[in-house]
């Protein structure tokens, strides 16, 4: 693993260690981490992939779903649950990902599109397995051994504990030769395809893995919630992913995490203020789509971190 | 020359959080109420106000109880349950309050008082109609006040077997509110021995209502059961008076608020339709609201409104009652007390489901010609009293855990 990358890795584990203190409320700290992994997993199918996919709400909701219905009506037992969850949206990824990966641009976006509102109405009509419109209600959080995972700083911990060890897995996916003829095969497609690259494998491993950590995220809301909202499978979810990871910058893993924590917490504490906090959101989103081309995250590398070393060079000058 | 920068990084984080571990707020001490509602998302316009609501019954109260001011706070939960939930743990946790109140939308309503339950601490739902809040998810620290789908359906469904005829026709949205009401509707009609000769379960969003309105025309009804909401509700009504079916049969709705009629012109003048409460009666209490309100938003309240105000008035009369702010001796001061207010008159909290219960008001939309006053909409037209309007506790499923 490249140094920067560890180096990222590790400043962003001890921000997130002291994150709950800072944070309005712990929850929210909770739901932050949660997203921030939904939109790293997705940036690999975005940004690294290129492939528009207007479908991750359904991997998401997927993975909340079954975690509840393993926790509530199979076998209490968080582990268990969140393993059924990845394999679940695992298998959904690989379904929705063969149908829909031949497609390209915006036919690919359709189908992802279509699928996703395939499995929220099953998730809406299915009232007696998912609890329909009223969403899935009462999942429990039993104990991991141990660990009580009722108070709400023990659960960040422990969503912590996932999110780290996924984000590693995603930044060496990204790294790894799979990852680097995925960007390969973004750029150009016929040119990747000459060199004797089997594209759509490629492609199709790159959502089933995307699929997978985000099946794990849904597991983890379901547990924070103590609930499976129905709109967790609705398309706004993939929606807000999407703006996510552009107004963190895509393809640079670390953007959308950016990204979910200024959107998620920028919406809580402007709707405390007042009721019209879509009207700044939209701004907000429109000042990164026209000012940081590369969002947030491209922002800072591209300019403030030359700049500031640049900075700090002259004013440490490193002794030989 | 990194690692110099991570020591210091570490440091002033480590210092930051230092600095908000010493400087944590101390415990609220005064009595704290939140109203958690929807200000932004699709029920914003009947819900929004009841922040309002609720300052005024605070200010009205003196805003002051055993000798302590009242604190308030609001949050926007967008009509999503996932955010109410959250917005729910912050005020709990975070901003320690005592109760949260109104929250609409039916998801939303059973996440919070889950979340009253685990956190022991009030919650009187106002907004969500779900009948499980008193039914089989009910616990000790949830209250549901003015209404719910089965008061909706049952009152105006009994008053309309009786007034208006005995051959319905119903047209459903098909998700679970619309079943549920369904279900209710089709119970009132049977306790009162008439037939049902048809019913179409519409998907929700539809905009074409016209095949299923001339299945329910060729039927012959004598009432026209509409059990939708918003535009879907618009929709059906507009495409019914297009066939001219209000010459032939009369039309029921399932929940609708002046706010609706206001938007919508004349589309559902002669309609019926269940309240919990109209700005034009006269219950104690009731004409001073409606002039206080119209004198600050120039509109009267609607009964989502009002009932958010008579829920935190009977709360802070409880706290005064209990001598305390603690949830148990306040839940205690609640259950089984019996008051005559704005709102209800009489009205009860029922000990053994939580359910607050009073009269239900059976209105009829005036024609265009009758309106008098501007937003005097609805006329009285029936008052059902609470033993028939709701459902017997015994037969709500509701298990009350005694918690000492």
């Amino acid at each position: 693993m490249h140094r920067a990358q560890l180096a990222m890795l590790t400043s962003f584990f001890a921000l997130a260690l002291m994150f709950p203190l800072v944070a309005p409320y712990v929850a929210l700290a909770s739901e932050i981490l949660i997203f921030a992994l939904l939109a790293m997993s997705y940036d690999l199918v975005l940004g690294y992939g290129g492939m528009l996919s207007f479908g991750h709400a359904a991997f998401f909701g997927i993975g909340a779903y079954t975690t509840g219905i393993l926790l509530i009506r199979v076998f209490p037992s968080v582990p268990v649950a969140l393993l059924g969850a990845v394999c679940v949206s695992s298998l959904a990824a690989a379904f929705v990902g063969y149908a829909s990966i031949r497609r390209h641009g915006i036919y690919f976006t359709m189908v992802t599109l279509a699928f996703a509102q395939m499995f929220y109405f099953i998730a809406f009509k299915w009232t007696g397995l998912t609890g329909g419109d009223d969403g899935l209600q009462g999942v429990p959080r039993p104990n991991i051994g141990p660990i009580d995972l009722h108070p709400e700083i023990n659960l960040y911990y422990f969503i912590l504990a996932l999110v780290i060890v996924s984000m590693f897995v995603i930044v060496r996916v990204v790294h790894s030769p799979m990852g680097t003829a995925l960007q390969a095969l973004r750029e150009n497609r016929n040119r990747a395809m000459s060199v004797g690259y089997n594209v759509d494998k490629f492609k199709l491993v790159a959502f089933v893995i995307s699929g997978c950590f985000a099946g794990l995220a849904g597991g983890l809301y379901a547990l924070l919630l103590n609930m499976v909202p129905l709109g967790s499978l609705h398309w706004t979810t993939s929606g807000e992913v999407v703006v996510m990871n552009i107004t963190g910058g895509m393809a640079t893993l670390f953007g959308p995490v950016i990204g979910a924590v200024s959107i998620i917490l920028l919406r809580d504490t402007i709707s405390n203020y007042t009721d019209a906090w879509s009207l700044f959101m939209g701004l907000i989103f429109m000042i990164a789509v026209f000012g940081f081309r590369d969002g947030i995250a491209g922002f800072f590398q591209k300019k403030i971190i030359p700049r500031a070393s640049e900075i700090l060079r002259r004013a440490f000058p490193r002794k030989r | 020359m990194e690692r110099k920068c991570y020591a210091i990084l570490t440091i002033c984080l480590l210092s930051i959080a230092f600095f908000l571990l010493v400087n944590a707020p101390a415990v609220a001490e005064p009595l704290k109420i939140s109203v958690l509602t929807d200000m932004s998302g699709p029920y914003a316009g009947i819900t929004g106000a009841n922040v309002e609501a609720a300052k005024m019954a605070i200010a009205d109260f003196g805003g002051k109880v055993l000798g302590e001011p009242v604190e308030f706070v609001y949050r926007d939960h967008m009509c999503k349950p996932d955010v109410a939930n959250q917005k729910a743990k912050e005020l709990y946790e975070k901003e320690q309050v005592d109760v949260i109140f109104d929250c609409p939308n039916s998801a939303a309503g059973l996440a919070v008082a889950n979340q009253a339950k685990i956190h022991k601490k009030l919650f009187i739902n106002v907004g969500s109609g779900t009948t499980r809040l008193t039914g089989p998810d009910c616990n000790r620290y949830t209250f549901k006040w003015a209404y719910n789908d089965y008061m909706l359906a049952t009152a105006v469904g009994l008053w309309a077997a009786e007034n208006l005829g005995k051959k319905w026709y119903t047209i459903t949205a098909d998700y679970a509110w619309g079943h549920d009401l369904l279900h209710h509707f089709s119970e009132a009609l049977k306790a009162k021995g008439g037939t049902l000769l048809g019913n179409e379960m519409v998907a929700l969003g539809t905009s074409d209502f016209s095949p299923y309105i001339i299945k329910a025309m060729n039927a012959k009804p004598d009432v026209l059961v509409l059990l939708n909401a918003g535009k879907d509700a618009v929709n059906s009504t507009k495409q019914a008076n297009e066939f001219g079916l209000k010459n032939k049969l009369k039309i029921i709705h399932a929940l609708m608020f002046i706010e609706d009629i206001k938007a919508s012109g004349d589309v559902f003048a002669g309609d019926y339709v269940t309240g919990a409460w109209y700005w034009k009666s006269d219950n104690p209490g009731s004409k001073e609201f409606v002039e206080k309100w119209k004198k600050q938003f120039n509109k009267p309240p609607n009964w989502m409104n009002a009932a958010t105000y008579s829920a935190v008035t009977q709360y802070l009369k409880a706290v005064e009652r209990a001598k305390t702010k603690d949830a148990l001796p306040v839940v205690k001061a609640l259950e089984g007390h019996e008051f005559r207010d704005l709102l209800a008159n009489p009205g009860k909290i029922r000990a053994e489901d939580h359910m607050e219960v009073g009269n239900a008001y059976i209105l009829k939309a005036k024609q265009p010609g009758e309106i008098k006053e501007d937003w005097d909409f609805f006329e009285v037209v029936g008052i059902i009293p609470p033993g028939k309007a709701y459902q017997d506790p015994k037969e709500t499923g509701c298990k009350m855990e005694k918690t000492e």
